[in-house]
């Protein structure tokens, strides 16, 4: 860690100026989207996308607790040691989270019951070391909640949509209501542990065919290093010696 | 006799079902970013599962010695996933540089993978279903041990199935993560038929 | 010393600072969540109890005398309780209640156990008995079976568990009521119509039913009308 922390990070040039709003947003949304464009995350956006209710849930609350960790971290972005950032950016995440967890048991108690382990489990999806590392750490706290906010709204974005099919296809319901007409007989694979993997092969074949070209290639977020913000190097990846 | 008839029976089940039934990745879908990225080459699936497996097993049990002695005795549960995850973060540390110093050779094939550690759900999932569970120090041993060999035995198998595919010709839109997600989809299928395996 | 220590103490603050937030929010949320899982109880106990104004809890200190009232052995009961997947028997009573009505007197018994089914954590079956046998309602509670195929039978107003309402099941040949596949229509009802594809949670279902009327019959012959 202390070899690697001294290169510095080449992904933002040497200059300090934030990317304007209108940017952030446009790269949270569509250019830079976590789920779709990025592949990090993948454990809920498989897990929790059963129903439309689950993948909104976990999506917004993902959200908030992104806009609040890159705001924070980003006041004390000159304050944390670079030695210890990464445990730091982690306990700050896990605060937030754990906050979370307690306001959805106390007022929205069956979300919380439905979300049940994949809750504290966003301490541990790469969207949130991502963000502090790549931009919270280098930023302002307003660009950086933007940033956060831009992030998580992508996040969610793609956690309905995916729910939404996989609902009304697996279950003939949306938000639990009843769709489809009676002739038809839901496929019910598509809300099992296999219909995950399914719906979210289709929908990035469909990103594939649309960006012409690999979507975020290989590199899931397995192989972002969360102590330099660095990809892991080829040989991990057994593409290229 | 009968007594420790019953006790083996019962690591075994749970054994067997923390690696077939539940299993982590394919039907919890927990440690998803490894099962997806480093599954190009069986080699690195192996060295993964394998350093995943071992990091599991250190981590459920400090986390359960830290909740048991720690925090439940002060009521201080509000503080278990921050625990886990600095828990998560110093084993991974402490490895990197013990296995550095110490153990130069160990270092070289698994060392690559455990900074990648510290953002896998998996290794924070397990402590979290233990607790959540109530399992005690052996159980949680028992059920941990089967879902780190569970996730090395996901990764090694999709491997090979990844291995065969980037042989195969297919369709540009289907290459990388794409593809891999349908030939999971088969393996998982595949998984699902161990479900009703200790139902009654 | 001082390149280690004050990463160390920013650390330190930075947890400690956490912690403390952590801690008021978890003061705050505390009566809250504890009331509103009390509400749910008192709900679940309610829909198949609809005559009982009122709940008290029978056996629910004493481990012993709740295992007493089942077939299910003190160990079995202990290692149904460690066990992700249950093996026969996988049964373990929760709570068992006494409804009263508005005046106090007894109008029956609300049993709430844990089944195993398909899935490791198994399914809460919440059943009202009144005082004449008959059973007045199932529900389910906590449930983490598989989507779709299980939820079926888990439909509160499903077919599968309005079969069970109103039934006065008699003891016959050690069991109160059985499942079968595929009933025909002129069997007695008493025998319950697993659901096709859900076998394994039905059986779950089935199997908690079958422990509480067992339950409440012991309990009545033990003269606790009173």
């Amino acid at each position: 860690m202390s070899t690697q922390a001294e290169v510095p990070f080449t992904f933002v040039l040497p200059q300090e100026k934030a990317p304007k709003p209108k940017a952030i947003v446009i790269a949270g949304l569509v250019k830079e989207n976590p789920t779709l464009k990025m592949v990090l995350g993948c454990c809920p956006t498989l897990a929790v996308t059963t129903a439309a209710p689950n993948g909104l849930g976990l999506g917004l609350a993902t959200a908030l607790v992104l806009t609040m960790s890159n705001f924070v971290i980003s006041l004390l972005r000159n304050v944390i040691p670079d030695k210890v950032r990464i445990p730091s950016y982690i306990v700050i995440i896990a605060g937030f989270v754990t906050i979370i967890m307690y306001v959805l048991k106390a007022y929205f108690p069956a979300l919380d019951k439905s979300l049940g382990i994949y809750i504290p489990l966003i301490v541990a999806n790469c969207i949130l070391l991502a963000r502090a590392e790549m931009f919270a750490s280098k930023f302002g706290p307003f660009s950086s909640a933007l940033d956060g906010l831009a992030m998580g709204i992508g996040f969610t974005i793609a956690l309905f949509s995916i729910a939404t099919v996989r609902e009304i296809l697996g279950n003939g319901t949306w938000f639990g209501i009843p769709l489809t007409p009676h002739f038809f007989s839901p496929a019910v694979l598509l809300i099992l542990p296999p219909g995950g993997f399914l719906a979210f092969g289709i929908v990035m074949v469909i990103m594939n065919y649309l960006t012409r070209g690999k979507v975020g290639g290989d590199v899931a977020c397995a192989t972002c290093n969360p102590d330099d913000g660095h990809c892991a190097p080829d040989s991990i990846l057994g593409g290229k010696k | 006799m009968s007594e420790l008839g019953t006790i083996v029976g019962q690591i075994l089940i749970t054994m067997l079902s923390a690696i077939l039934v539940e299993n982590l990745v394919l039907s919890r879908f927990l440690g998803m970013c490894p099962f997806l990225g480093v599954t190009q080459k069986t080699s690195t699936a192996a060295g993964m599962g394998v350093a995943v497996a071992a990091v599991l097993m250190i981590v459920a049990a400090l986390a359960w010695i830290v909740n048991v002695t720690l925090l439940v005795p002060n009521n201080l549960e509000f503080l278990q996933t921050m625990s886990y995850i600095l828990i998560i973060a110093a084993v991974v540390q402490f490895l990197e540089t013990v296995l550095r110093k110490f153990i130069p050779p160990l270092y070289k094939a698994l060392g690559i993978y455990l900074p990648l550690i510290t953002t896998n759900c998996a290794v924070l999932g397990i402590p979290l279903i233990n607790t959540q569970r109530g399992y005690d120090f052996g159980m949680t041993l028992v059920y941990t041990l089967g879902a780190g060999l569970g996730f090395a035995m996901a990764l090694v198998l999709f491997s090979g199935v990844r291995e065969r595919m980037a042989k195969s010709d297919v369709p540009a839109s289907l290459q990388g993560v794409s593809g891999a997600l349908f030939a999971a989809t088969l393996v998982s299928m595949s998984f699902f038929g161990f479900q009703g395996l200790f139902a009654k | 010393m001082r390149e280690i220590l004050k990463p160390a103490l920013v650390l330190l603050a930075i947890c400690v600072a956490i912690a403390a937030v952590l801690a008021v929010v978890y003061q705050v949320t505390k009566p809250i969540i504890a009331q509103r899982a009390a509400d749910d109880l008192k709900a679940a106990m309610h829909a198949v109890l609809p005559q009982a104004e009122s709940f008290q809890d029978l056996y629910f200190d004493d481990a012993d005398a709740k295992v007493k009232a089942f077939t299910v052995t003190p160990a079995q009961a202990q290692l149904v309780k460690a066990l992700p997947v249950a093996a026969e028997g996988g049964i373990q009573m929760l709570q068992i209640s006494q409804g009263k009505s508005a005046n106090g007197t007894a109008v029956g018994y609300v049993f709430t156990s844990l089944s195993s089914g398909y899935a490791p954590d198994g399914v809460h079956v919440t059943v009202g008995i009144d005082t004449t046998g008959k059973i007045t309602g199932v529900r389910i509670g906590d449930q983490n079976e598989t989507p779709g195929l299980g939820s079926k039978v888990l439909a509160l107003d499903g077919p599968y568990l309005k079969q069970y309402k109103n039934l006065t099941p008699t003891s016959a040949n050690g069991s109160y009521l059985t499942l079968v596949k595929n009933k025909p229509a002129s069997a007695p009802p008493e025998q319950i119509d697993a659901v096709t594809g859900a076998t394994f949670t039905s059986r779950a279902v089935w199997r908690a039913v079958e422990a509480s009327v067992e339950a409440a019959h012991a309990e009545m012959s033990l003269g606790g009308q009173s």
